[in-house]
């Protein structure tokens, strides 16, 4: 998905896989009772939730306020690359997290 | 001018002018039976397609109640059947199911009768094409009563409006009329109708990916977490190293497995060749190119329903 080109429904979905699949890759590096672990639990299951109800219902992605989202969770996305693979980075990824989860409810409660 | 009349009139003239014109006619058109290879083809074709889309359609929910199911069970949650039978966890409606299941059944029997009744034959063949299209799209309807509105709902019933009106025009033997009419459906409302099928696929295929990338990390956990006992047994630990070599797999095999969405790409570029021939002046070029185009559908699905028996020995 190139930048200049508008997010559809199907590439939120995409990008919200592809950001699931990189904190399940981070989340195995830590045991289940870490802080960490929890945390990013968590994020996993609301990004998990959030995924599931797009896919399930009609979102209309040709809104001003769609398109507003899109353009933050790509911003989001960008940041993310820039620390997610580094486990040493996990307290700057996390926020990044947490941000990115914030936009995606945002996106998905414009669904009717 | 005056010789060629005079010649025009010449018993043997008009003969080799009639020799030329009926060998014209015979190259031109096409015996009727040479249109049911493709028929048939199409119609095999279409059957492989929209029995992968029903596989597809039928695992999502039971993938996301599985995956509810390990989610539980990771967290050590009480499972009871108020969970379970959360409306939310499911990503499609029995009704919604059944919906698209008739709107491919339709796709299928609109494209059936596209190619009846551009054949040569089609006044003796179109009404069965016909009827059965119209059978479909009695179904399609009555499914479409009820789920809710929304963007599949309204390119099924802009659909079945024309489709409706085509099996008409063929019912009552207006052919011509029937075949303009088919035309424009295929190349506005099937066209558009089997792509919002497609990303109804391709949606469902990061769902499976969500879902397999969670389960990656459990298999993990459960070794890691054996691992880390005191006295591990190695029993166990072989037992969670094997399920995260399973896992692995499928994880690894996962961009093979896109189920019956390339099949639905196959289907809509079918779909266009029946409307080029439609369109075209019908010489034996034309169903060549025709039989070339629904032998490479029928090679396409054939791919297809490999992929399709892999997810369901993967995942039934």
């Amino acid at each position: 998905m190139t930048n200049n080109k508008p997010m559809t429904r199907p590439d939120l979905i995409r990008l919200i896989g592809n950001v699931l699949t990189e904190v399940d890759v981070l989340r195995s590096n830590f045991d289940r009772e870490t802080e960490e672990r929890k945390n990013l639990d968590n994020i996993r299951d609301a990004l998990d939730t959030y995924q599931r109800k797009i896919v399930r219902n009609v979102i209309n992605d040709n809104t001003a306020k769609f398109k507003e989202h899109a353009t933050s969770l790509k911003k989001i996305n960008e940041d993310l690359r820039q620390t997610i693979k580094d486990i040493n980075k996990i307290a700057k990824t996390l926020e990044t997290l947490v941000e990115f989860v914030k936009v995606v409810q945002k996106a998905a409660e414009l669904m009717p | 001018m005056y010789n060629i009349v005079k010649k025009w009139k010449n018993e043997k003239v008009r003969k080799l002018l009639y020799l030329t014109f009926s060998t014209f006619m015979l190259v031109g058109c096409v015996n009727p039976a040479a249109y049911r290879e493709p028929i048939t083809r199409f119609q095999q074709a279409s059957t492989v397609v929209i029995e992968g889309a029903r596989i597809e359609y039928g695992l999502t929910n039971k993938r996301e109640r599985d995956a509810l199911i390990d989610r539980l069970v990771a967290q050590r949650a009480k499972i009871n059947l108020n969970t379970l039978n959360d409306k939310e966890m499911r990503i499609l409606s029995s009704d919604g199911l059944s919906a698209r299941m008739a709107a491919l059944d339709a796709l299928a029997k609109q494209g059936q009768l596209l190619l009846t009744l551009a054949s040569s034959d089609a006044p003796a063949r179109a009404k069965d094409a016909a009827n059965s299209l119209d059978d479909a799209i009695v179904n399609l309807s009555s499914s479409l009563g009820k789920v809710p509105s929304d963007e599949f709902k309204n390119k099924a019933e802009d659909f079945a409006t024309i489709a409706a009106e085509v099996t008409k025009l063929a019912l009552e033997a207006k052919i011509n009329q029937a075949l303009d009419k088919a035309i424009t459906l295929s190349e506005k409302d099937v066209l558009a109708l089997i792509k919002l099928l497609r990303t109804d696929m391709s949606v469902l295929h990061e769902r499976r990916r969500s879902i397999l990338s969670n389960a990656r990390v459990s298999a993990t956990d459960k070794y890691n977490e054996e691992l880390a006992k005191h006295s591990h047994n190695p029993e166990k630990l072989q037992k969670a190293a094997s399920e995260i070599k399973k896992v692995e797999d499928a994880w690894d095999n996962l961009p093979l497995l896109l189920g019956a969405g390339p099949g639905l790409d196959a289907m809509a570029q079918a779909h266009q060749k029946l409307v080029d021939y439609a369109k075209s002046s019908k010489n034996p070029q034309d169903l060549a190119e025709l039989v070339e185009a629904t032998d490479a559908f029928i090679t396409r699905t054939k791919v297809i329903a490999d992929a399709i028996r892999t997810i369901r020995k993967t995942e039934e």
